[in-house]
């Protein structure tokens, strides 16, 4: 059995259910929790992000509940070079059969190859939908959410198309489609007059695809209080994935248009206007003054073509980094090239550092930078 | 009227329009609704508006009130207040920030806010727990006029690291007001850092905070070192120091900026004290945080087994002194080892410890016995080195040993051993004949939690003795996750935030002290793989909450575990050491119980000269009988023990010629220009190029140093920084951009140094060259790839981020920071001729021969150091072991690694670095001949069997040479890395798993840092020799 963990709750069934619709006996696991942190603190060294601890945790409680021979898959960038940690703290559980694949353009996809038994072009078009269904409708609810209506009533909406995605792509059906059958109820309303504090969020995989973070869910925090936030989107994800395999095999062309394509689609199936992802290589030589770009650093390298995006189109007031504690590569991109980058520039940032504890320090940060965006922007206390 | 509610106190300030400010101040004790009621209940006006600020402002909506975020009240005081002021430093007891005012407070300009990052958190509760570490009272601290040349260094980048500094500063004999100022120092530097990341804090500066009130030394160390930056980037300011101050009322400011902004706030109506008290109560927000099984009080919490005598003549009797980094212990045992005496008393001055702790003993002694003598006195502990001399100790015994031998006595058979005590825990695994088979030392991550619980509990104003009462009564306790002291604090403050009560709380924290044991100090080792019989001691034993906590953890971790108790868990060290002077029956005559005249002298000219630290020494004067006798003592490293230069260089050379260092030969070797490299070609005219000597140049600085120099720069023009130093850290230390390991964040260091010290002293640069060193060569085959980390690869970035701008181009200077991919020759070539073909005018062929020159000299370089090593490897023939430093190459800079080749070569054990092993195939395939037969590994340079994802440099150079080790048999391998090295992170557990299975004698040093804690990376580094020794791996000399 494959399990899909580690892009989030959103994107890990999604992309399990387009796998099944290839034939590959496929599931998710489940969203990361505070136990599944503990569960990997206490299976694992210390010295690891955070995100390892919770991508841990959450495989030893998926092996748990499910016994079984699992593979588990995993996005091969900050948590994929601990994939043989991963795998020991699976074993020392007890789930002596359990395998890692954590497939990145550099360490080459062979194992994913020998998983996907020759279905690569196939199973990359679906997990591509799947990517691109859950961004547009992600984007969507956010946008339903930021004209006030009740998050518990988006979540319903979202939810219910989500269902019908996760059906299309198990049967091979047509994804932007099942997202067009549920427009009606997506479409925006109208927007508040009064100014919002717009909030982009970038950074690490797993903490910035989760919500923020898994423990604290910052990113419904910040919508309580107001502001309208922008998540990474699974195609940026994708975007850079692809220019990193550019630099291996020449593929980017083709592939690149695929995931814009797909973005596009779906994106239009929701009715909603929305903003299209960052693509990291268009970034490439603005960022390289601060980056070696031969580097895999993949969330810094990000983050800064995040940063010079928004500074560059206005589409954000302010720009929250999270960075798992000790993960120093983003730690160096957020605290010394985006501070430098954003004073000279006009959009706000913060560093955040996440650690699965401290929340409310945490929020009280948030609250100080958000607090200050909205100063700066003139935008009156919500 | 504002509210401020902090995590320890409560404010409030009444404004009104015809009446000068009321203020009041209250601490809480974590009784919150309370306090705030009683407060509330004196002051508040018939009519008020109320606006809420600081970390318990959640009582803003029961009370109706206005929430106001702390920093942003506090900019709003200084703007109407000082509405000239540009810069807002804010020290809280959890948060530092800065605020700047673009164009003044109060002209409407873009205020911006940094905030320290999770690590350099807690500085107020730093402060606080470092002053009671050393003894010394808020106002003592408060008197202390800071000296700059007073002076020491001291890491401020955490609470937890700084405190380790202090208790080493502070056991080498430092003194008060030198220690304060340290701190004090420290703080200001790591804020600097921390806060302004490059930008310049402009004047008039307001400081603001508990901190900066109660400290005045604070505030004079923000005066020194803002000067210094405004000095050197042409800044005007007040050289009277009247642009940084505290205002009057500092502490006032965020009540009486949350007043100023609470005008959206509804006019409250007068309240009855108990609806205040209702409404201030009500104040528990749904709880963010997973909570713990409460503690129950219900027996049993382990065994309790009595300590043990012996049929033996009791007329002999032996002192055990525990000179501990928070208490001084000592005890007498006569030969039936009853416990006739015993003392203890808070570590201070070392002279006084002694001489009280002596008094109380021999007093009790003399009841028992009125004519008794001493047959042997044993000293361990922190302070040994100071305490040994003056009892006269016949033996100084490393603490985990004597803490080994005082569990066998309790516990004969005992299988692990953990002693936690207010600063370290010690985890020990035991073989069966009572050696020591492995040890785990706590970290600065992961220590200091004994002292957290016990000042936790006095900030809730809980005796320590009723800790157990009010957690055991506590029906839920919040869970905190991470053993970091500084983070615990942190959750601490949330969790008070969130509404727990004290009891609670104190019941969360015992919960976490086995985690932090077996999870954050063993790192990941299962305490079931060590085995069934454990014995709690150390003083934090005495706590029935943490003892119960560690037997739940225990019994559900360990199947069949038995846990016992030390009888006196604090004393276990002394008990040990007094064991140890009985079971070695000292060849001296007895002696009464005596302390000779002892005068301790700590000046200016006792001062350390054989480097530019100039550490402070202190001389030990002891007079007994008219013999007089002098000890240097409290030195800053091995070679400061000498009394002069002199003296110095002779004893180095001495035992170098004994025991070779290696280490630090490679280190130093790297640097010094090869004969054998012949210019190609003629500079038009002479250029200086600077490199900073830091990460990637400990790889590559004979290729560089080659390739400029084949390419005409003269040898003497190729000018490196020097080796780390406190010194060159602390002066290049306020450019701190960013916050990651050491070893990247010195690099800033290192290039003000060849700005400030080379270039702007005459020896003019005409470029920086430092490269994004992206790949390196490695011996390690079939990895995905050899990368570098890609901080080290984009520390470039930082120095571009610092210095880009006006300091390199003001001074004429270009900045090479090109990609540079060692490992890929023929793009190397182009790299190299790209960039420096602007500089130094060369042809594309000149350069690729000057590559190759440099290609050349790498192999020059590592085949004398190759040659060296042999001999070394072949020690283990005459019963000598040596030591391989398993490390990234960079730390072998002695100021990243803490001189650990000097401590080895003390030791009488030779270092020698990864780098150092032979590549000799032939040879490799014999030791590894197992692998290779049964395909484990390809050749002797295949990694992937231990991690097959490895693919950076670093990560497959540890493992290779971990398995060399593993291998070879005559090596032990001390494990360096650096603090936050996720890099490293993933090698620990193969790494481990290879050595422990492999039986080859292992020490792990990570999280290392700016500390230098010396005292306790000795007492890590004496036992591993020990380790080495039961392996039959004997010292040198």
């Amino acid at each position: 059995m494959v399990v899909i963990v580690g892009t989030g709750a959103l994107y890990d069934p999604l992309v399990a259910a387009a796998l099944r619709g290839c034939g590959i006996d496929a599931e998710a696991a489940a969203a990361p929790t505070d136990e599944a942190l503990a569960l990997g603190r206490a299976l694992m060294p210390r010295g690891h992000p955070c995100s390892v601890y919770y991508l841990a945790g959450t495989m030893v409680l998926h092996a748990r509940a499910r016994p079984g021979a699992h593979c588990f898959v995993t996005p091969g960038d900050r948590c994929g070079s601990y994939a043989t940690d991963l795998q020991r703290a699976l074993h020392a559980s007890g789930a002596a059969s359990a395998t890692v694949i954590a497939p990145s353009p550099e360490r080459g996809l062979g194992a994913l190859d020998a998983l996907l038994a020759g279905a690569r072009g196939l199973v990359g078009q679906a997990v591509l939908d799947a990517m691109a269904a859950g961004d547009a409708l992600c984007a969507a609810g956010r946008r339903l959410r930021s004209r006030s209506v009740d998050p518990d009533e988006v979540d319903g909406r979202v939810g219910e198309a989500i269902r019908s995605v996760t059906g299309a792509l198990e049967c091979g059906g047509d994804t932007a489609e099942a997202i067009r059958r549920h427009a009606p109820s997506l479409r925006p309303g109208r927007r508040s007059h009064a100014p919002r504090l717009r909030v982009r969020v970038t950074g690490e995989l797993l903490p910035a695809m989760s919500g923020g973070d898994p423990g604290a869910h910052l990113v419904r925090w910040m919508e309580s209080r107001g502001a309208e936030v922008e998540t990474p989107l699974a195609c940026e994800w994708a975007l850079h994935q692809a220019w990193r395999a550019s630099r291996c095999d020449g593929e980017l062309a083709r592939v690149r248009t695929m995931i814009l394509d797909a973005w596009a689609r779906h994106a239009a199936a929701t009715g909603h206007s929305l903003s299209p992802p960052v693509d990291a290589s268009a970034w490439v030589e603005a960022a390289e003054e601060w980056v070696p770009v031969s580097l895999c650093s993949g969330a810094g390298f990000t983050e800064i073509a995040v940063y010079l995006d928004v500074e560059r189109s206005r589409r954000a007031d302010l720009v929250v980094s999270l960075k798992p504690f000790a993960s120093i590569p983003s730690s160096s991109t957020s605290d010394a090239v985006l501070h430098a980058l954003s004073r000279r520039g006009t959009v706000g940032f913060l560093s955040l550092e996440v650690n699965g504890d401290g929340h409310t320090q945490m929020r009280s940060r948030l609250e100080l930078a958000m607090d200050f965006a909205q100063r700066r922007e003139g935008i009156g206390r919500s | 009227m504002g509210l401020d509610v902090g995590s320890t106190t409560v404010k409030v300030v009444v404004t009104s329009a015809d009446a000068a400010p009321i203020v009041r101040c209250a601490r809480h004790q974590g009784r919150l609704a309370e306090t705030v009621a009683s407060l509330l209940d004196e002051v508040l006006p018939p009519r008020a508006r109320l606006a809420v600020t600081g970390s318990g402002s959640a009582v803003a909506a029961p009370l109706g009130a206005y929430g106001v975020h702390e920093v942003t009240a506090a900019a709003e005081a200084v703007a109407r207040r000082h509405p000239e002021a540009r810069t807002l430093i804010d020290l809280g007891g959890q948060d530092a920030k800065l605020v700047t005012f673009e164009r003044g407070g109060t002209e409407g300009g873009r205020p911006h806010v940094a905030m320290n990052d999770r690590c350099a958190a807690g500085t107020g509760v730093t402060l606080e727990r470092c002053l009671r570490r050393i003894g010394v009272s808020a106002e003592a601290a408060s008197r202390v006029v800071y000296r700059a040349e007073e002076v020491l260094p001291l890491s401020a980048r955490c609470g937890v690291f700084a405190e380790t500094d202090l208790v080493n500063l502070a056991r080498r004999g430092v003194g008060v007001d030198a220690l304060v100022a340290s701190l004090a120092d420290a703080i200001v530097l790591a804020s600097l850092g921390a806060l302004a990341r490059g930008i310049t804090p402009r004047a008039p500066v307001v400081l603001l905070g508990g901190p900066h009130v109660f400290l005045p030394a604070l505030t004079m160390a923000w005066r020194r070192h803002l000067a210094a930056l405004w000095k050197e980037r042409g800044i005007d300011f007040d050289a009277r120091g009247r642009d940084v101050f505290v205002p009057d009322d500092a502490l006032y400011y965020p009540a009486l900026g949350a007043a100023l902004r609470c005008e959206p706030a509804p006019e409250a109506r007068p309240r009855s004290r108990s609806w205040l008290l209702r409404a201030a109560a009500t104040a528990r927000p749904a709880s963010l945080s997973r909570e713990e099984r409460a503690l129950e009080a219900t027996p049993p919490h382990g065994e309790r087994p009595a300590w043990p005598l012996v049929d033996a003549p009791v007329g002999r009797y032996a002192l055990g002194i525990d000179a501990g980094s928070t208490v001084t212990k000592a005890v007498i045992l006569d030969g039936s080892r009853r416990l006739v005496a015993q003392s203890q008393r808070a570590s201070g001055d070392p002279v006084d410890d002694a001489r009280s702790l002596l008094s109380a003993v021999k007093a009790s002694l003399a009841e028992v016995d009125p004519a008794a003598t001493l047959s042997a006195i044993a000293v361990t502990g922190y302070g040994s080195a100071w305490v040994a001399p003056l009892v006269g100790a016949d033996l100084e015994v490393v603490e985990t040993l004597a803490h080994a031998r005082s569990a066998r006595a309790v516990m004969p058979g005992v299988e692990v051993v953990c002693d936690v005590g207010g600063q370290d825990i010690k985890v020990l695994a035991l073989e069966p004949d009572g050696s020591l088979r492995e040890f785990w030392v706590s970290s600065q991550c992961s220590a200091g939690i004994g002292m957290v619980l016990e000042s936790t509990a006095r900030e809730f104003g809980v005796e320590r003795d009723r800790y157990a009462e009010r957690a055991f009564v506590a029906r839920r306790a919040p869970r905190f996750e991470d053993g970091c002291v500084v983070f615990v604090d942190a959750a601490r403050v949330g969790f008070q935030r969130e509404g727990y009560e004290p009891g609670e709380i104190l019941a969360g924290l015992a919960r976490a002290l086995p985690r932090i044991v077996w999870t954050q100090v063993m790192n990941g080792v299962s305490p079931a793989t060590l085995g069934r019989s454990v014995l709690l001691q150390g003083g934090v034993q005495r706590n029935e909450a943490a003892v119960r906590a560690q037997v739940d953890h225990l019994d559900a971790t360990v199947p069949g575990v038995r846990v016992a108790v030390h009888p006196y868990p604090e004393l276990a060290g002394a008990l040990g050491a007094a064991l140890l002077a009985l079971d070695g029956a000292s060849a001296r005559a007895p002696r009464p119980l005596h302390l000779p005249v002892a005068t301790l002298r700590a000046d200016d000219a006792l001062r350390c000269d054989l480097c530019e630290n100039r550490c402070p020494r202190a001389e030990l004067e002891l007079v007994d009988e008219g013999e007089r006798r002098t000890f240097l003592v409290g030195h800053g490293c091995e070679a400061g023990g000498e009394a002069s230069a002199r003296d110095g260089a002779l004893r180095r050379r001495e035992r170098e010629a004994r025991v070779p260092d290696l280490y630090s030969f490679e280190a130093h070797q790297l640097f010094v220009p090869d004969p054998s490299v012949k210019a190609l070609r003629r500079l038009p005219r002479p250029l200086r190029i600077g490199i900073p000597r830091v990460l990637a140049q400990y790889r590559a600085a004979p290729f560089f140093r080659a390739y400029l120099e084949a390419l005409g720069v003269a040898p003497r023009d190729v000018v490196f920084s020097p080796a780390t130093t406190d010194a060159l850290w602390r002066e290049g230390a306020h450019h701190g951009s960013t916050d990651p390991c050491f070893p990247v964040k010195v690099t800033l260091a290192h290039v003000h140094h060849l700005l400030h010290r080379v270039h702007d002293r005459g020896r003019r640069l005409d470029a920086l060259f430092v490269p994004r060193v992206t790949h390196a060569v490695t011996p390690v085959r079939h990895a995905a790839d050899c990368a570098s980390c890609p901080v080290v690869a984009s520390s470039p970035a930082l120095v571009r981020a610092s210095f880009g701008g006006d300091a390199l181009a003001e001074r004429g200077i270009a900045l090479l920071d090109p990609e540079v991919a060692l490992s890929q020759p023929e793009r190397l070539r182009s790299q190299m001729f790209g960039a420096f073909r602007a500089l130094l005018g060369m042809t594309r062929d000149e350069s690729d021969a000057a590559v190759d020159a440099g290609a050349a000299a790498v192999r020059r370089f590592e085949a004398r150091l190759h040659a060296r090593a042999g001999a070394l490897l072949s020690a283990p023939a005459q019963g000598r072991g040596a030591v391989l430093v398993l490390a990234r190459p960079y730390h072998a800079d002695p100021g990243i690694s803490h001189h650990v080749g000097a401590e080895l070569q003390s030791l009488g054990y030779p270092a020698m670095s990864t780098r150092a092993i032979p590549r000799d195939e032939a040879w490799l395939r014999g030791i590894m001949a197992d692998e290779l037969r049964r395909g484990v590994i390809a050749d002797p340079f295949d990694v992937r069997d231990l991690l097959p994802e490895c693919d950076n440099s670093g990560g497959g150079e540890r493992l290779w040479a971990a398995r060399v080790a593993a291998r070879h048999g005559g090596l032990g391998v001390l494990d360096l890395s650096s603090f936050k090295c996720a890099q490293d992170a993933p090698t620990y557990a193969p790494v481990r798993a290879l050595l422990s299975e492999a039986g080859t004698a292992y020490c792990a040093l990570h999280d290392l840092d700016e500390t230098r804690p010396r005292i306790s990376l000795r007492m890590r580094l004496r036992t591993f020799a020990k380790t080495m020794q039961e392996r039959g791996l004997g010292p040198w000399s």
